[in-house]
């Protein structure tokens, strides 16, 4: 039995934002990558001291061992 | 009692010192399980328990029973920290801190060291029940630390993205970035990288030997294989014995051999700058062959056996912790942490942890048969023994280990999917359209 119309035209619609949404995703990701490359020790120093800080807790876990 | 003197039988001596190992190894494979389960913070609150119920328990145990089970109990606690810390490490950081905060790892077990060697040293000579609890209640003082700063500490974006919780992960992104980060595109990466890895369904245990991935595990394991192929724990644990017999009297040699962990401490932190400006392939390889020489001599000198002779090995211990420390000892973190695919993070440290564990066991019963008077009595020739292993595992490592500075997850993973021979992934140009 074919699908109605109206349920055709809605998947269709679902099926253009997923992708739409996954284009967006994958546009993103290729963005952060060229950020993430150009990224230097001082720029996290300056402007992410949580990241440092964090990362620091983090593996002061060791010291127990 | 033997002779008028209190002895610990030497059965109970061993149990002691073997018990945490057997600890670590459960706690690592639960740690993993549960921190995919329920988080990294939630893991950490776990670990937390343990080491502080071990610690009171050692500290007021009445028999050697109780002991034995406390430090079991303590055992397991350290194989969460020891999991859960390069496993947070390596997804909080950027690639540009990756290899320094995992290699902060190495730190935080040589600062534990230092400091569990000066309160020994302080408190030893005290004669009432201090004497032994003291170095024990200083680990209540680490967990209380990471107590007080857990309410706080941001949970792992990857995990929350892996379990669906975006908005927490958006949130976790922009705690840790700071808010005039956009971090959309943080949030955008992880996604792509998961459903990426999703793709190939791998998240139970047994998927770290399937594939691609038992190069990533062995190399993961391996390294830490290598750290006691080098003879860590002969070194560093017989340190005071080679000044001994340089002719120190056992205050003094027992004094240098806090000052070799201080060594250890200068070498790691020496890391730092040569983490990211010679790459983790070039050390770890470069350290491995040192470290492979000064074994040799160690055995060389030994066979001499002339007062210069036994100077030389003892200068070779306190060389061996800065190099150690430096090289081995901190790439085998920051490897752990870029090899794994983020999928398998937690179970593949958590096999990292079995081995530290498993072979730890395995010296910490060989060695004395090889060092004591009593058994083969090699002494300083125990260098040749490792020297040979190490001299193997030198050649498995040039031929094992990647150079993976600067690359992000997803290029790691599109180097191993592509099957880029390890000792060629440092040069190798990644094609823009499936990077």
């Amino acid at each position: 039995m074919e699908k109605p119309a109206s349920v055709i035209h809605h998947q269709e619609a679902i099926d253009s934002n997923e992708l739409k949404h996954s284009v967006t995703e994958a546009k993103g990701a290729i963005a952060d990558k060229i950020t993430e490359h150009q990224l230097t020790l001082r720029e996290v120093w300056k402007n992410h001291p949580a990241l440092i800080g964090w990362s620091f807790y983090w593996s002061m876990c060791a010291i127990g061992w | 009692m033997f002779k008028g003197e209190a002895v610990l039988p030497a059965c109970w001596q061993t149990a002691f010192n073997m018990i945490s190992s057997v600890g670590m190894l459960f706690g690592g494979f639960a740690c993993s399980t549960l921190a995919d389960k329920l988080g990294r913070r939630a893991s950490l609150l776990c670990g937390i328990l343990f080491c502080t119920g071990g610690a009171f328990g050692e500290m007021f145990a009445p028999s050697r029973g109780a002991f034995l089970a406390s430090k079991l109990i303590l055992g397991v606690g350290l194989g969460f920290y020891l999991t859960i810390g390069p496993l947070a490490c390596s997804e909080l950081a950027p690639v540009v801190l990756r290899g320094i905060s995992t290699a902060g790892i190495n730190l935080g077990i040589a600062v534990g060291q230092l400091l569990s060697n000066a309160v020994v040293k302080g408190f030893g000579e005290r004669t009432d029940r201090w004497a032994y609890a003291a170095p024990f209640a200083l680990q209540l003082f680490f967990s209380f630390f990471l107590l007080c700063g857990l309410p706080w500490t941001p949970e792992s974006p990857w995990y929350l993205v892996r379990n669906g919780k975006d908005s927490q992960a958006l949130d976790s992104l922009q705690r840790l970035w700071g808010k005039a980060t956009d971090v959309s595109d943080k949030l955008a990466t992880l996604k792509v990288t998961i459903q990426e890895e999703e793709s190939q369904k791998e998240s139970k245990f047994l998927d770290c030997f399937r594939g691609t991935n038992i190069l990533r595990s062995c190399i993961s394991t391996g390294v830490f294989a290598c750290q006691h192929f080098v003879g860590i724990v002969f070194v560093l644990g017989y340190s005071t014995y080679f000044f001994q017999l340089a002719g120190l009297d056992t205050s003094r040699s027992f004094d240098l051999g806090v000052g070799v962990t201080a060594c250890g401490v200068a070498g790691n932190m020496a890391s730092w700058f040569v983490v990211d400006s010679y790459g983790r392939r070039k050390v770890f390889v470069s350290g491995m062959a040192v470290l492979t020489t000064l074994l040799l001599l160690i055995g060389i000198m030994d066979v001499i056996s002339t007062g210069p002779s036994k100077w030389v090995q003892a200068s070779c211990t306190v060389i061996y912790a800065w190099v150690y420390f430096m090289t081995i000892g901190a790439m085998a973190f920051v490897l752990l942490g870029e090899t794994s695919s983020m999928g398998l993070r937690a179970h593949t440290t958590a096999l990292a942890t079995a081995t530290q564990s498993i072979l730890g066991i395995v010296m910490n019963i060989a060695i004395p048969y090889m060092v004591n008077p009593d058994e083969a009595n090699l002494k300083g020739k125990v260098g040749f023994v490792f020297g040979g292993l190490a001299a193997i595992a030198t050649f498995g490592s040039w031929l094992y280990i990647p150079e993976l500075k600067g690359r992000t997850n997803r290029e790691i993973d599109t180097l191993f999917a592509a099957r880029v021979p390890p000792r060629k992934m440092g040069s190798y140009q990644l094609d823009e359209a499936i990077a």
